[in-house]
């Protein structure tokens, strides 16, 4: 069957990713999986300067899921060039660097930085981290700076510029549509929704900034509904993310309207899941004699 | 049912024999689920991963010090200085005689072990032991530590006011256990204010950690 997905001017090899923030700059896990099966790497968030992170503890279990509080720790645009990039460029699957800033310039900033890099095959751009307190879920939330933002960075690159959208706003298609119009190439969707855990004994929340970001199986259902959503209100192609741990998790994306979906938090719980989503799809699109991934498409409507 | 793997250290690694082993307290889900294991059955394990306890220095005395479950890697690290005939005294910890961690039969008995409540062996903590020893054993030796964080920290002032180095093995709670997600820091000191226990990790000097 044809795994490909179009996105802007180019494809995807396959619709299976592993999401940001959770495989690190790839070498991580070189010893543990085979990069060959992934059809994209999302990095770790890249910011302009180097970035500490939050306090801690920055993460803890939830029911079937996790809250992190992370703070888009990351070396920095230059650093991830220098040390990052070479690790990665010797990689078979597409490399999308997750952009994130907190004004637009440090967004425009980072992007004119990596387009100087060959092996970029597209940008991811973070409006939606709920751990930071400027930028981040500020320009996520609101449909006139989301369109703006997407403008701006669509006049510097040609390359495929993918939008990943909070799930913690009223209406999410209308970011979407805000990011389609600005000529976004597609959507992620979704990055963490807000959560908090206190500690009862202590009578304190578990995480130092108080609320995290909650992934895993959790927020699947959340995910799901929120593609379905998406997928109706934009043309550009949707990718899906939350709580996917097997093929058929990825499965309830595709058809629900995604063209591709990213594992995040499933990558902690088995570094090779990625591969196994991937043979499931395969083998669910053989026996249902579905020949590419559009045609998941018709079920649901 | 727990969701993410959960990290321990190790307390013996027989390659010869393919035998490996953890020391662990059933305090959550997934402990329980762990101690509900009999022979035979199936792990799935990634490791190991991190760092270990590596500065020996020649003519320094190795005192091993743990609390709790902390004994697993001070164990490993004691059979292991014993096989380099490098001197080491190992100071095993717990609240109560009732509280030691089970091991094989022949586990405790090169290690000094202090009770709180005095059921077994020295009154007191660990570090109230080690403050007992004479001062020409303290002087030329190096700290390696593993328990509650508590025990470390006093380990670590111990350490500090007699001048000599301190090796701690500090917990944290992990999601990826890799090294990508950021997730187990601790404070340390230096130009980057955080560091991996999985990956820097879990064994730092104890001058390098911000104690709270």
């Amino acid at each position: 069957m044809d795994l490909t997905v179009p996105i802007g001017t180019q494809s995807l090899p396959n619709p299976v990713g592993v999401a940001s923030g959770t495989f690190g700059y790839g070498s991580e896990y070189e010893k543990l999986i085979d990069f060959s099966v992934i059809g994209a790497l999302f990095t770790k968030a890249v910011t302009l300067n180097p970035r500490p992170g939050n306090d801690i503890p920055r993460m803890v279990e939830t029911p079937s899921g996790m809250l992190n509080s992370i703070g888009l720790a990351n070396v920095g645009v230059e650093r991830f060039i220098s040390e990052k990039m070479p690790f990665l460029s010797k990689l078979p699957c597409a490399i999308i660097p997750n952009v994130a800033g907190s004004t637009l310039d440090e967004y425009r900033a980072v992007l004119n930085r990596l387009e100087e890099c060959r092996e970029v095959w597209g940008y991811e751009i973070n409006i939606s981290c709920p751990n930071v307190k400027h930028g981040g879920i500020a320009f996520g939330t609101d449909p006139i700076i989301v369109e703006e933002l997407v403008l701006s960075l669509r006049e510097r690159t040609k390359r495929p510029l993918i939008i990943k959208l909070t799930p913690n706003v009223t209406d999410i298609s209308d970011i979407a549509r805000a990011a389609e119009s600005g000529g976004a190439n597609a959507v992620s969707c979704v990055n963490t929704l807000v959560g908090m855990v206190i500690d009862v004994q202590k009578k304190c929340t578990v995480l130092p900034g108080k609320t995290g970001g909650l992934s895993g199986p959790a927020i699947r259902p959340i995910g799901v509904a929120m593609v379905y959503s998406v997928s109706r209100a934009v043309s550009i192609p949707v990718i899906g993310i939350g709580g996917i741990m097997n093929g058929s998790d990825a499965l309830q994306y595709l058809l629900a309207g995604a063209w591709a979906i990213q594992v995040g938090t499933g990558n902690f719980v088995d570094p090779s899941i990625t591969s196994e989503v991937l043979t499931s799809i395969i083998s669910f699109c053989d026996q249902e004699k579905l020949t590419c991934i559009k045609d998941l498409h018709q079920f649901i409507r | 049912m727990p969701l993410l793997r959960r990290p321990f250290a190790l307390s013996n690694f027989d390659i010869k024999n393919r035998i490996t082993s953890i020391v662990y307290k059933k305090c959550g889900p997934a402990t329980e689920i762990l101690a509900g294991k009999t022979a035979g059955d199936p792990l799935d394990v990634i490791g190991p991963m991190g760092n270990s306890f590596v500065s020996f220095k020649q003519g320094k005395k190795n005192i091993l010090v743990a609390g709790g479950t902390g004994f697993g890697p001070i164990f490993f690290l004691k059979r292991y200085l014993d096989k380099q005939n490098s001197p080491s005294m190992m100071v095993l910890g717990c609240r109560s005689k009732t509280h030691l961690p089970v091991v094989a039969s022949n586990g405790l008995s090169d290690a000094i072990l202090c009770t709180e409540d005095g059921s077994a062996g020295f009154k007191g903590t660990v570090v109230d032991y080690v403050r007992s020893l004479p001062n020409d054993q303290i002087k030329d030796a190096v700290l390696f530590c593993c328990g509650p964080a508590p025990m470390l920290k006093a380990c670590h002032e111990f350490a500090l006011e007699k001048g000599v180095e301190c090796n701690v093995s500090l917990e944290q709670v992990m999601a990826c256990g890799v090294g990508a997600c950021m997730g187990c820091a601790i404070k340390i000191k230096g130009e980057t204010p955080y560091a991996r226990v999985c990956t820097e990790g879990p064994v730092f000097n104890s001058k390098t950690v911000v104690w709270t």
